[in-house]
Order: C-alpha cells, then structure tokens, then sequence
C-alpha cells in the first residue's frame, strides 16, 4: 500500500510538474518569415545570421533573363544577434538596404513578457524594438527622402507586440501589432504608421510545413497610399533533423522591419514577389 | 509594472522622434514655358543674330539708340524693353524696327527665357 501511494505521487507530481512546462518551439526560429516570431535566444547564445532576398521572379524585371531574380540582389541582412537572458534577446545587423535607403545598420532587443505553458498561461507575449539607422552621405536635393538635413533625420524605429499560441504540434497562430516611426518621410508620406499582422505555420508532415506572415499599415496618408504595398510573405518549411529550412516567397524586398513595413513597393500581382532565405548557426558562449 | 518599466526602457522610441519632412518639390512647369530656353542655341540665333545685330542696327558697329544686343549680358540688362518692343506694346517703339513682328512662338521663347531667369546656356 505504501509503495502504490509512493507510485502513485511520483505520477501526480509528475504530471503537474509536467502540466506547467514552458510550450516550445512555436517557430523554427526567432523569424516567422521576415519579422520577428516569439522565439528567443537560449541564454547567452550568439546567432550569426545571414539573411537573403532575391530579386523580381516574375514581371517586367524577373523572367529567365536574370535567371528568375537570382541574378539581383534585392537585399541582404549580416546580423549577430545574442540571448542575454532567456527571456531578453539583443541584435545588431547590417542591411544593404533598398532604393534610397541603403547602408542600413539596425538594432533590436526583444523581452518575452509571457511565456505559454501547456496549462496555466494560454500565450506568449513578446515585445521588440527596433533602431535603422541609414549611413551613407545624404544626397543633396532637398525633396529627397535621403536628403537628411540633420543627423537625428535618418533614424528609424519599430515596436511591436507579438503574441502568439501553439494550439498543436501542427498549427501555431501569431498576431502583432506594432509602430513605425521615420524621422524624416516625403513631404505627403506620415512619419507614424501603425501595422497590424498575422503570422502562422502550420506542420503538413513531420518534416514538411507552410508559413505565412502579412502585415497591414493601418494610417498610410492617402495622396501616398496607392504606391505602397503591404508586405505578404508565404514559406515552405523543411525540417532536417534539427535544423530548418525555409523558403521564404514575398514581396518585400528588405529584411528589417524598420525598411519593410514602411517602405514595401513591391507588389505580388504584378510578378513582383522574390525568393529568399536565411542562414544561422548559433554558438554557446 | 516591472515588464512596463522594462519595455519602455527597451523602446528605441524613447532615443529621439522627430516629424519631420522632404521638402515639397516644386510643381513641374506646364504650358508653354514648360522646357528650358537655351539661350546660345534658340534665343540668340533665332531672335538676336537674325533681326536685331545686323549690320547697320543693334551691333556693336552701329549700337543704334544705344542699344548693342550682341552678348548675354547685353540683351540681359535690356531683356524687359526688348520684350515689350517685340510685343510691339503702347509707348514702346516696335521692333524689328520697319518690319515685320516677329512670329508669337519666338516673342514666347523671349518671355519664357525671362522668366526662368534670363539663364546664360
């Protein structure tokens, strides 16, 4: 009897020590497909990350003469990034930057407020700011977006709210909401523009998942509005023992958050999607 | 109130937020004077060289009434006078003097030219 009551414990205990067990691996990575995902860095590892866009696939300069986009480069993001604490991630990245807004250096530091567990807290609350900061010499005409009459103009900012829950192995649903703030914007453009998106991937088989990631910029000025495009990316996941592999298809033509939300262009109807995809390796310090 | 206090003092937001703006570009010219007149190549050849410093008249030779219409700054300094005597305006004494006025296409390239700055090109 004494011994049933002992087994008996060490099931319950389990159970409940179980039961609240942090839910892991909501995404492959700490990007859904462009933007941020709620995952974090384990504590005090560093992420060396390259991240690649292609150019146009289809449409007027896509096509079989630049070999569907891989002949251009739409953009390409050098970062390390570093988990300080499980739940506190900090990053630096290098972009090359699209149309005028190239050279880009870019920070970030993202906290997870709230961590799901498999009972108890239903979700994952994420925070993430994020700095771009344009390098190159400010060009001389004063209509241009890359005229920056002071120093302060070029910086650019991005915070943003995910949360996101794993309802099964299979599906994992994330919204965001976030602002973006430009220092310096065309004269009819806003230097405030909210966006709010969705993020899901969905396991198809056991190595093989779909992702998807849109955001919608909510207060885009109208005598601007019709030339720019919401970003809309859609992936194909393969998961290799241990390491995944995503193919990212969007029409966004940068890689951070403070260049795609504002600035994508790009549109899907007319071929203007590319192919893109990012590498990491993480070490332990 | 401790993530608040956390996450305001993440916020790269808080670092500096500014408002400001391009400069509004200026409206592209419409209507006639919508291309630049160059000065060397229409203004001077088509006007000048033709129907004012011909021998006997507006060349440094003759230099008739005291105008010589010869170079940029010449005609610039006189530019206003030139156009209303083109335009064969009231109190002005009409020119070509004895002849014809001039087609309206070159007494509006002589107005455009004025006014985009009476540029030396």
């Amino acid at each position: 009897m004494k011994k049933l009551l002992f087994i008996v414990s060490i099931i319950v205990a389990g159970s409940v020590t179980y039961g609240q067990e942090p839910v892991l691996e909501s995404f492959a990575g700490t990007r859904v497909l462009s933007n941020h995902s709620i995952e974090m860095l384990p504590k005090r590892s560093l992420e060396f990350r390259v991240s690649h866009k292609f150019g146009d696939i289809a449409g007027d300069a896509g096509g079989i003469n630049n070999f569907f986009g891989f002949d251009n480069l739409a953009d390409v993001r050098i970062a390390f990034e570093y988990g300080i604490l499980d739940n506190l991630d900090i990053g630096v990245g290098r972009n090359k930057g699209i149309g005028l807004i190239s050279g880009v250096v870019d920070g970030y530091a993202k906290y997870r407020i709230l961590h799901q567990k498999t009972t108890g807290m239903p979700v994952n609350l994420v925070f993430v700011s994020s700095l771009a900061l344009p390098y190159k010499p400010a060009v001389s005409d004063s209509t241009s977006v890359a005229s920056y009459p002071r120093f302060l103009n070029r910086l650019r900012f991005t915070n943003q709210l995910l949360v996101s829950r794993k309802f099964s192995d299979r599906f994992v649903l994330q919204a965001n909401v976030g602002y973006n703030h430009r220092n310096y914007v065309d004269y009819l453009d806003g230097n405030g523009l909210l966006f709010a998106g969705v993020s899901s991937r969905l396991r198809i088989t056991k190595t093989f998942g779909l992702l998807v990631e849109y955001n919608h910029v909510l207060n885009r000025p109208e005598g601007v509005a019709a030339n720019y495009q919401n970003p809309l990316s859609v992936g194909i996941e393969i998961l290799t023992g241990g390491h995944s592999f995503i193919l990212n298809f969007s029409n966004a033509r940068a890689l951070n958050e403070n260049l795609f939300m504002p600035e994508t262009t790009a549109n899907w109807l007319d071929g203007q999607f590319r192919f893109g995809f990012s590498i990491n390796r993480q070490f332990k310090l | 109130m401790k993530h608040l206090i956390l996450i305001l003092s993440l916020s790269f937001l808080a670092v500096a937020c500014l408002k400001e703006k391009t400069v509004e570009p200026e409206p592209i010219p419409e209507g006639p004077c919508a291309e630049t007149v160059s000065f060397s190549t229409e203004l001077l050849p088509e006007i000048f060289d033709i129907s004012c410093n011909t021998s006997g008249c507006h060349d440094s030779g003759t230099g008739a009434t005291g105008y010589v219409l010869e170079t940029h700054e010449q005609i610039s300094t006189n530019a206003n006078v030139i156009l209303d005597v083109l335009q064969h305006n009231l109190g002005f004494v009409p020119m070509p003097y004895g002849g014809e006025k001039l087609a309206d296409s070159l007494i509006q390239k002589m107005d455009c030219w004025i006014e985009q700055g009476q540029l030396n090109n």
